[in-house]
């Protein structure tokens, strides 16, 4: 799958699993197969710091979190919440949790934070506003990261910059 | 020995990291005494992080025990450093869980795994008393003051601070 097809999967799942849309959500997951994790991932991730940091500023306010991880325990009683509680520390500089939260869970706790921060009736501007800060978080870090802007694409595909200008 | 000089002896081995010692202890328990010193070990643990994180003298907060987040920021960037002569807990975030825990913070002891805690019980109790010299020179203090805080708990009744 190519970078837009893939972006515009990726966006759509967004916007059902933050407008609640049961339906719609299991469809676009079950598009979401084992070869594209990585990629959804970071993209998951980059939409947890943009709503993260959107909530709580440019400094994290510990008693807002704890508040935050209160509420979080009282609708998820079984949910893992003190490594829900280090992915959000995670994007305020405190990386080194990073290794001690499993691969395996950070997805289910990132969704179920950005339940928590995002109301189920965001209008279409925010949310796309919102996903747009995904981007340029996701594009920050992967270019604080690596050289090559090809890179964003994997190298999966040829295609000239300007088509993909267009499709942001 | 009798019960309590028996945990009590077991305890310092396991705090000096005595190994030898702690084996001929060890070779004196009876089914009963590794559930006591688990017990203890907890208890001396809460002494020794309190030691190092004193319950500040503002007033407790109505959520929860007051934690001093960048003194425990400091003590967890310790933890990953601390060298060969510990065996440092492989994961940081459950070794912060534990200090909040022994704080005070209530829930967060459910969120450690079961198999982890003793480590970290362990690990928390050598450093602390390898680098606070109260500690390490009056530590028969340390597991008295731990008695007290069982005690109390048994009785349901609150220690003197």
């Amino acid at each position: 799958m190519r970078y837009q097809e893939r972006q515009a999967l990726f966006r759509d799942h967004a916007k059902a699993a933050l407008r609640r849309d049961a339906p719609e959500l299991s469809r676009l997951r079950s598009l979401i197969g084992p070869d594209l994790y990585l990629h959804h991932q970071l993209f998951v991730f980059a939409l947890f710091a943009a709503a993260v940091t959107d909530h709580f500023g440019d400094d994290l306010d510990r008693e807002e979190l704890a508040g935050l991880m209160a509420k979080l325990r009282e609708t998820r009683p079984g949910l893992h919440w003190l490594r829900a509680e280090a992915l959000v520390r995670i994007c305020y500089g405190e990386s080194a949790f990073y290794l001690d939260v499993p691969q395996r869970e950070q997805y289910g706790l990132m969704w179920a934070v950005l339940e928590q921060l995002i109301p189920p009736d965001m209008g279409d501007a925010d949310l796309t506003a919102l996903l747009e800060e995904a981007d340029e978080f996701g594009r920050q870090t992967v270019t604080g990261v690596f050289k090559s802007e090809r890179l964003f694409g994997f190298g999966d595909e040829v295609e000239d910059p300007e088509s993909r200008e267009g499709s942001a | 020995m009798n019960d309590a000089e028996l945990i009590r002896a077991a305890i310092t081995a396991l705090a000096f990291r005595d190994r030898d010692r702690y084996r001929a202890v060890r070779e004196q328990y009876r089914t009963y005494h590794p559930r006591h010193e688990a017990e203890q070990l907890m208890w001396v643990a809460k002494v020794c992080v309190e030691c190092r994180f004193p319950i500040s003298k503002v007033e407790e907060e109505p959520e929860g025990p007051y934690i001093d987040h960048a003194e425990l920021g400091r003590f967890l960037a310790e933890t990953r450093q601390a060298g060969p002569d510990y065996v440092v807990p492989p994961n940081v975030l459950e070794v912060e869980g534990v200090v909040r825990g022994l704080l005070g913070e209530e829930g967060i002891l459910n969120q450690i795994a079961p198999a982890s805690m003793r480590g970290i019980v362990l690990f928390l109790i050598q450093y602390l008393v390898d680098t606070m010299p109260e500690l390490r020179e009056d530590f028969d203090q340390a597991i008295d003051e731990a008695r007290q805080y069982a005690y109390h708990q048994l009785m349901g009744t609150e220690p003197e601070q």
